[in-house]
């Protein structure tokens, strides 16, 4: 007898609905509805829902809407139920997490193959409901035999030695390698001080959340591989993909479909894009039952060239003497169609095909490897044209009898997984191409440049005004200011070690916690020694972070400490410069450290000058440094200038001095002015 | 950049030469050290003379290998400072964390 569930349809038309409700409650089943996504906490939060079934007008993004504005669990199975179920939307809905996707109107018929498929993942009514298995981890053990674990909450170990939950023996793996952890449904990786380090991606990584064919790579880029997988929308993909079988059940037991599920679990813990393309080509083989296949690849040129020949032996061919017809894999990749030749002798179509038959050859399939571009914005993926990288094509002697519709549909299904394994492990392996990296690259920079404040502040007895100039697109400086409640100004320069994305989520956290003190209650001296034990209980591990931290009162009463960053100068209206020293070490690096604080007095008209590493290190054509003499030179020269016009000829003499250069760091620069003169 | 390990008594000396920026530079400093650090040295010594430029991450990685070398019972020192390193570690006001010399002869006696 089938199990009972209480399902809840959200947004599935009236008509629909009712034969849905009927047909489900024949079945057992308990029912609710909701007219729309904003409808549906209510049933959420108040009845045990088992499954939801969800059509949104609007598709994109609809299950991570549900998700927002219910608080609905991660783990809950959600099916999506779309007027247009086409691989694209199938792909989309699978990334966000769906369980299934279903093709609109629902029918009986369909109701009950998706509850069919569900109810395997769904922990049985009558027994006692153990944690559903969500995610998995694919890895090859020492014999190259391919393996997989389930990921059973809250944590699972990976390493060497024999306690590990996970036991990987290869080079490069430490005994306690790194671990993942379950919080709300959600998985994170995290490194546990390996020697050789955790990569995600091919990035290394201390810890990261994990998303569904994320690759996992232990000890090194080239180390041993995994990947990760949740969500489980495969199998919607194959069934969508026979026009036949409205359910999809009818694939269910093929061979093919278990020869291409290994295929494409193993697609993305391959990195190597030679062993990729061979695993292509001999599951496209085996599908297909051909003699031999090759792919071809798009060369910078846009020519199609010869990446990899195989035979059904599994043994690569020499593509010199791998002739093949020349017009199929050329039309194909122009039109992004495929073409299936069963027999040449027979097929009237396929008049023009002289040179081909000359060959010996009587069936061919040849599908193009088109790679859809996804973006991950935030949880929500869109999904841009199709992009056509190459083809793949197999051969044979044979009638191709055996090419029956559904091993067409899984050889198209096999050529659009391959693209994007192609498409990434390309990415990889060429460190220059660095494209994918750019869009999230983009992303980061959105956030950092919204993080920081409005460049210019004025005050009462202030005017303040920074410049942040990262070196790459974000960058791991960090500045802002402070109004505090005792009218009192608080300014703030911080400047991470090393470069790039790592440094500036350091410079993003520095930031949060600067935020999250409480200014008028502490002493500046224990404000930085809390944020130097908070990023030394984080484990930066070799990264540290120097700042500087000020208040100036309206009297001109500058507090500061100076946590190892470059002494900020104090420029009075005479010209004669300070620096202000007064303070500790980096923080982040010694959890005892201890903080002084200094003080200074500003005169009206005089400003302070903070600056990073950057500024004095900035480098021109002949690799001279900008140096301290040169910054000090420049700032006596304006020092009755205001604030304003100070900045702007630092950044002037700085750009001008390194123009053509290359910079290898971030530069950023910060002019306050105390109750400077009006101009 | 170029790095060699020579041994000296118990002493283990590795004379870095090049560029210790981010990327390549920096993690070849610290490998050498965790692998000295495996193969059971207590002594080691930095030999920073022929560095022709180092950045701050350059010098996270000497506190880093300082640190992993602390946690595994070891000393590291630095020999022959440049006067970049040395204003760095100044500013930084790391220098006191660090035994530094400018003769080889006088670093490894330390040791004993």
């Amino acid at each position: 007898m089938a199990d009972c569930y209480n399902i809840l349809l959200i947004g599935i038309n009236a008509g629909e609905e009712d034969s849905a409700r009927a047909h489900l409650t024949r079945s057992g089943h308990r029912i609710w509805t909701a007219a729309d996504i904003d409808r549906a906490k209510k049933p959420i939060s108040e009845q045990p829902i088992d499954i939801v079934y969800l059509k949104a007008e609007e598709e994109d993004g609809a299950l991570g809407r549900l998700k927002q504005k219910t608080g609905l669990k991660p783990s809950l199975p959600v099916v999506i139920v779309s007027d247009s179920a086409t691989k694209n939307t199938i792909l989309d809905a699978w990334r966000e997490g769906a369980a299934d996707v279903l093709s609109a109107p629902l029918t009986p018929d369909s109701l009950s193959a998706s509850l069919r498929r569900l109810a395997q993942r769904l922990p049985s009514r009558r027994e006692n409901p153990a944690s559903p298995v969500t995610a998995l981890i694919f890895y090859l053990d020492e014999s190259g035999k391919e393996n997989r674990v389930d990921i059973s909450p809250p944590r699972m170990t990976l390493g060497r030695s024999g306690g590990n939950d996970l036991i990987l023996s290869q080079r490069g793996v430490s005994r306690c390698h790194a671990e993942v952890l379950v919080e709300d449904g959600e998985y994170f990786l995290h490194d546990l001080d390996s020697k050789m380090g955790t990569f995600l991606n091919g990035v290394r990584i201390q810890q990261a959340r994990l998303t569904d064919g994320d690759r996992i790579q232990l000890g090194g880029p080239q180390g041993t591989s995994l990947s990760f997988h949740k969500g489980d929308l495969l199998q919607s993909l194959l069934s969508l993909s026979d026009p036949r079988a409205e359910t999809g059940l009818s694939l269910y037991g093929f061979k093919e479909v278990g020869k291409l599920f290994k295929a494409l679990r193993a697609l993305s813990s391959i990195a190597v894009l030679d062993d990729l393309l061979a695993l292509v080509v001999d599951t496209a083989i085996e599908l297909t039952g051909a003699e031999r296949g090759v792919i071809m690849l798009k060369e910078q040129s846009g020519e199609l060239v010869f990446r990899c020949a195989r035979d059904n032996n599994k043994h690569s061919l020499d593509g010199s003497c791998f002739r093949t017809s020349k017009r199929v894999p050329q039309d194909v990749f122009r039109t992004g169609r495929p073409v299936i030749i069963k027999d040449l002798d027979f097929d009237q179509a396929n008049e023009g095909h002289d040179s081909t038959r000359q060959l010996g050859l009587r069936s061919i399939s040849c599908v193009p490897l088109r790679y859809i571009t996804a973006r991950d914005n935030f949880g929500t993926s869109t999904v841009g044209p199709a992009e056509s990288i190459g083809v793949l094509y197999v051969d044979s002697p044979n009638i191709g009898s055996k090419m029956s519709e559904t091993r067409i549909d899984a050889l198209e299904t096999l050529a659009s997984e391959a693209a994007m394994a192609i498409f990434n492990a390309r990415l990889y392996k060429d460190s220059q191409d660095k494209r994918r990296f750019d869009e999230q690259l983009a992303i980061a920079k959105e956030i950092q440049q919204a993080l920081l404040p409005q460049p210019t502040r004025n005050l009462e007895f202030i005017r303040a005004c920074s410049r942040s100039l990262p070196c790459y697109s974000i960058g791991g400086d960090y500045f802002d200011y402070f109004e505090l409640e005792n009218g009192d100004f608080g300014f703030a320069v911080g400047d991470v070690a090393g470069k790039g994305m790592p440094a500036a989520i350091l410079a993003s956290l520095v930031q949060g916690m600067f935020a999250a003190q409480n200014f008028l209650d502490a002493p500046i001296p224990a404000i930085i020694g809390g944020v130097n034990r908070e990023l030394v209980q984080r484990g930066t591990g070799s990264r540290f972070v120097t700042f500087f931290l000020g208040m100036l009162d309206s009297e001109g009463n500058c507090i500061y400490v100076n946590a190892g960053h470059n002494a900020p100068l104090l420029v009075s209206r005479d010209g004669s410069m300070k620096e202000l020293q007064t303070g500790g070490t980096v923080l982040g690096l010694f959890a005892d450290a201890a903080y002084e604080q200094g003080s200074v007095r500003m005169q009206p008209g005089d400003h302070l000058v903070l600056f990073t590493d950057g500024v004095i290190e900035a480098l021109n054509s002949s690799q001279e440094e900008y140096g301290l003499p040169r910054l000090v030179d420049l700032l006596r020269s304006n020092a009755r200038s205001n604030a304003a016009v100070i900045l702007s000829r630092l950044e002037e003499s700085v750009l001008s001095f390194s123009a053509n250069a290359p910079q290898h760091d971030d530069i950023t620069m910060m002019v306050l002015g105390y109750r400077e003169q009006p101009a | 950049m170029k790095i060699e390990v020579r041994t000296v008594g118990d002493v283990k000396i590795v004379d870095c030469s090049g560029k210790i920026t981010l990327g390549a530079g920096t993690m070849s400093v610290r490998n050498t050290v965790r692998e000295l650090l495996d193969g059971g040295a207590k002594k080691i010594l930095l030999n920073l003379g022929e560095i022709s430029y180092i950045d701050s991450s350059g010098i996270g990685e000497l506190v880093g290998s300082y640190a992993s070398a602390a946690r595994n019972g070891a000393h590291l020192k630095l020999l022959n400072l440049t006067n970049k390193i040395k204003q760095l570690l100044t500013i930084t006001k790391l220098m006191t964390v660090f035994d530094t010399y400018d003769e080889e002869k006088a670093a490894v006696a330390s040791f004993h």
